[in-house]
């Protein structure tokens, strides 16, 4: 799958806009997009591990839950997460 | 052939007056009636005392509003709130700013009101008895230790583990509230996941200290510098141990809904206040007010506040229906971009328009315009808001694109 950064995430991976990994799900992916960007993990992942509520994630341009991230994915899906956090 | 019957047909109800409330008249009427005498005869008569000398809220004062049900307003009377609706709410906080002179007022109460209803959320026994009961009743205030001047992937303040406790170290400023919180919603790094962990830190806890950091407006909302040196907390003080990042977020989007109501309220009494301050001011033999190049100013204010009050009763409506998402929502975000870039339009408007009397510190605008301006910093920058909308729109327009015409 490809996954596809844009804005503030940019800075955490080099300003590299699109990582390519060979995974078989999304959970995977992540896990190795993370271990490839390193920078990228504690913004996308939490202390436990799991993808931060606050970011959103669209496969092939479908919006994809929380609860979805373990489901089979194929080489050629496309993944673009995006984010937006505020501060106080 | 032209359609029978006269087309110009009478309206169904009499025409609307151009400046209302949020709400009802009935509801408008419920809280002049419950709060009117509290705020003309209790809360406006210091405002401008406390400004001047950066004095926060009394204690008194503020354990009054507890009685009077403003600082339990949306949690269940069970915990001894007022178990009333976001609607409701929002009336109320556009109601206090409009009625009474102090712009703090509501904001602290909108403030501290989220940190109850979040720490009641939680479902603890243990802080809902020793917070959100005193806190519903206006013993006990809540404050949200957030800000340290970076993002938070460089926030220094961090937390390590000691026993089966941990140890706080750091510093966060400002807290809004911070001269007069018991407790405060503290993010810091978790230091052995690098993550953000949510702990409750009060007053009293050996290592804390407090310092004022008054700011250009709001001022007896007592702003706060909290710093932590080796302060030991006990594992019922943590309240998110993972993912404290989202968790702010759930703040801040509820701050800005509430931030839109109260400031609707400033901004409809100043503009009904230089309105009418244009209408005795006599210039070259007429009232100011008579002039169109002032009418016109006149009208671009009323339309910043109108159009500011729908998509406030807009937005109120959609929670009603429960169509947001707390974490992020972005009508709740373009919300606050506009309502406060309409604030902010308006201060400029007064001060095109009343010329000095803008500025002096005894008219009536000056203290306003600084609380209001105010407003930009709060709960994301309209600039930092406006690059997440911005990068949002442009992420979903790209991926539109790509849907209608996939790779050959």
């Amino acid at each position: 799958m490809k996954f596809v950064l844009s804005g503030n995430l940019l800075r955490f991976s080099s300003f590299g806009r699109e990582v390519s990994i060979d995974a078989p799900t999304l959970s995977d992916g992540l896990s190795r997009l993370c271990e490839q960007c390193p920078s990228l993990k504690p913004v996308l992942l939490d202390g436990d591990g799991k993808f931060r509520r606050i970011h959103r994630l669209f496969v092939n341009g479908d919006q994809v839950m929380v609860d979805e991230l373990s489901a089979p994915r194929g080489a050629g899906d496309e993944v673009q997460i995006v984010t937006a956090i505020a501060g106080g | 052939m032209p359609p029978e019957g006269n087309l110009i047909r009478p309206a169904s109800r009499p025409p609307e007056e151009l400046l209302r409330s949020l709400g009802r008249k009935e509801d408008v009427d419920e809280v002049r009636t419950r709060f009117g005498a509290f705020l003309s005869e209790k809360v406006s008569p210091g405002a401008f005392e406390r400004d001047r000398g950066g004095t926060p809220f009394s204690r008194e004062l503020l354990r009054e509003a507890g009685r009077l049900g403003l600082f339990g307003f949306t949690v269940p009377a069970e915990v001894g709130g007022q178990g009333r609706n976001w609607r409701d709410w929002g009336l109320v906080l556009h109601e206090l700013c409009y009625q009474c002179t102090d712009t703090a007022f509501p904001m602290l109460l909108a403030y501290c009101g989220t940190v109850t209803k979040l720490l009641w959320e939680t479902k603890r026994a243990d802080l809902i008895d020793r917070y959100v009961r005193p806190m519903a009743s206006g013993e006990c205030f809540g404050g949200f230790a957030w800000s340290e001047g970076n993002d938070p992937f460089s926030f220094t303040t961090t937390l390590k583990r000691d026993g089966a406790g941990w140890v706080l170290d750091g510093r966060k400023c400002p807290i809004a509230d911070g001269q007069i919180a018991d407790v405060v919603m503290t993010f810091a790094k978790n230091a052995a996941t690098g993550d953000l962990t949510t702990v409750l830190v009060e007053r009293g806890d050996r290592g804390v200290e407090i310092a004022p950091y008054n700011a250009m407006g709001l001022r007896s909302a007592g702003l706060a510098s909290w710093a932590f040196s080796r302060v030991r907390l006990g594992p019922e003080r943590v309240l998110v141990q993972a993912d404290g990042l989202s968790y702010a977020q759930r703040f801040l989007n509820e701050r800005r809904l509430e931030m839109c109501c109260w400031a609707l309220g400033r901004m409809r009494s100043l503009f009904e206040a230089v309105t009418m301050d244009l209408s005795t001011r006599i210039r070259f033999r007429l009232p100011l007010i008579e002039m169109q190049t002032i009418q016109a100013a006149v009208g671009k204010m009323y339309v910043g506040l109108e159009t500011s009050r729908i998509v406030i009763a807009h937005a109120l409506e959609r929670i009603e229906r429960d169509e947001y998402d707390w974490l992020w929502d972005p009508p709740l975000v373009v919300l606050k971009a506009h309502v406060i870039e309409q604030a902010l339009q308006l201060c400029r408007t007064i001060q095109d328009v009343a010329g000095g009397y803008a500025v002096f510190e005894q008219a009536p605008y000056e203290r306003h315009i600084r609380d209001l301006m105010c407003l930009n910093s709060i709960a994301g920058t309209l600039m930092t808001l406006a690059v997440d909308l911005g990068g949002l729109a442009a992420a979903e327009v790209q991926r539109k694109a790509k849907k209608r015409s996939p790779p050959s």
